[in-house]
């Protein structure tokens, strides 16, 4: 028999260093279509959604728990007068008619079980009271938001030859694509979307910050931008505020995460030269290449 | 990695990407195609790639890589898996029987996303790939 297991915790392997001696290969992204084709990351929404289902309604094997959501009778003392087990009728019940502030106030929660499919179902039992989904839903913490595998996004420099003028533009930009991810908290299946805030730009030579929401724009419609005025090895470093909104299945408001998560992006190091030396004998794209292309 | 757990896909993923650099480096599918899924697409154009450098007499150089971080989790025991590796990957370059290097890449940080299946061992269903920037030193 084959059940739907619960979600495991992730298991974090950190394998450090462990370098395999050089061998050939292809770069690996040449095989893979990235964004918007996320074919793996599609299959695995799709089989975490399939797991879930299956958990709630397990096809195989013999049914020996059951919950709904019910309704408690007026006046009862103890969960089991419930028109689930027919001690009143719906009218008769105590109906939350509670202001949950625009959400659907969440009905008690009842299960029944038996030992076997030739058993009898036991009554309907409470298990949750129900209230205002505020009350009773987990909150996605921000401490929960951080712990998401959130990637950072691409910094990209213009020029970006391991190299850049003094007293010259310097060009950064990057990409403000939200993120979406599955993930879970007492049994419920959330979905979280991140989605990229302020864009903070150290550009590595004791300058003040640029602080900015803008992604940036390629030459010659740049607006975010640094001029060195100092000739050296520089490398830039992006750190990227992201908010958080979630939404618990079976309902359909989306709940902001209280606090923000960073992700951090530095560049390869680059040098800040002048003009005068950077005289070449040749292209740099020619194959071989110039030595004094480097 | 003989485990269906999620440490036993964050190990399979890494192992896959070692047959990666191997299948390069021998030019010989056989061992990443018996771990590869049919529909996975990534793991057909590994082996459509080695398939066309192996008829044009063409080899492999420089590569390897670097695990920096393989992380797991099961979606449904005994059956799906998902596990996302980071990984830093040298140049390479492809040359032809006369040394000319007919193509090349500079290699980089990646972030690889796998669907594996179990199934009395483990097979990979798909992978993406994101280029990444380097992380902070």
């Amino acid at each position: 028999m084959r059940r739907a297991g619960p979600t495991l915790a992730a298991a974090v392997v950190l394998l450090a260093v462990t370098a395999v001696p050089a061998a050939a290969g292809e770069a690996v992204d040449t095989h893979s279509t990235v964004a918007p084709n996320q074919k793996a990351i599609d299959l695995i929404a799709q089989r975490t959604s399939d797991a879930r289902q299956s958990e709630d309604h397990p096809s195989d094997g013999p049914l020996l728990r059951e919950q709904v959501h019910g309704l408690i009778c007026k006046g009862a003392i103890g969960g089991l007068a419930t028109p689930l087990n027919g001690s009143c009728s719906e009218v008769d019940a105590f109906t939350l008619d509670i202001d949950c502030g625009g959400d659907t106030p969440v009905r008690p929660l009842f299960s029944r079980v038996r030992t076997s499919e030739s058993e009898p179902w036991s009554e309907w039992m409470p298990e949750t009271i129900g209230g205002c989904p505020a009350d009773v839903l987990p909150v996605l913490t921000v401490e929960d938001f951080r712990r998401l595998p959130l990637a950072p996004p691409v910094l990209t420099l213009q020029p970006d030859r391991g190299w850049v003028l003094v007293n010259k533009e310097t060009i950064v930009m990057t990409d403000r694509t939200e993120q979406a991810f599955r993930t879970e908290l007492l049994g419920h299946g959330i979905d979280v979307i991140a989605t990229p805030g302020t864009f903070t730009y150290d550009f590595g030579d004791d300058t003040k910050d640029l602080v900015t929401r803008s992604a940036g724009h390629s030459w010659p419609d740049h607006d975010t931008f640094h001029v060195y005025e100092e000739l050296g090895t520089v490398q830039i470093t992006l750190t990227t505020t992201w908010t958080g909104r979630y939404r618990i299945d079976g309902t359909t408001q989306w709940r902001d995460v209280v606090g923000t998560a960073e992700t951090s992006a530095t560049s390869a190091p680059f040098i800040v030269e002048e003009r005068r030396s950077r005289l070449v004998s040749g292209l740099c794209t020619n194959v071989p290449r110039p030595d004094d292309c480097d | 990695m003989d485990v269906a757990d999620a440490d036993g896909a964050a190990a399979a993923a890494t192992h896959f990407l070692d047959l990666y650099e191997y299948t390069y480096d021998s030019l010989d599918p056989t061992a990443i195609e018996a771990m590869s899924s049919p529909e996975c697409t990534f793991c057909r154009s590994v082996i459509d790639d080695v398939a066309r450098m192996e008829a044009y007499n063409h080899v492999a150089t420089g590569g390897g890589h670097t695990v920096v971080n393989a992380f797991g989790t099961e979606i449904t025991q005994e059956q799906w898996y998902s596990a996302a590796v980071q990984l830093d990957q040298a140049p390479t370059a492809e040359v032809d029987p006369v040394g000319k290097v007919v193509s090349e890449t500079s290699g980089g940080r990646f972030q690889m996303v796998f669907a594996l299946d179990w199934a009395q061992g483990w097979l990979v269903r798909e992978v993406d790939v994101t280029p990444l920037p380097a992380a902070m030193p």
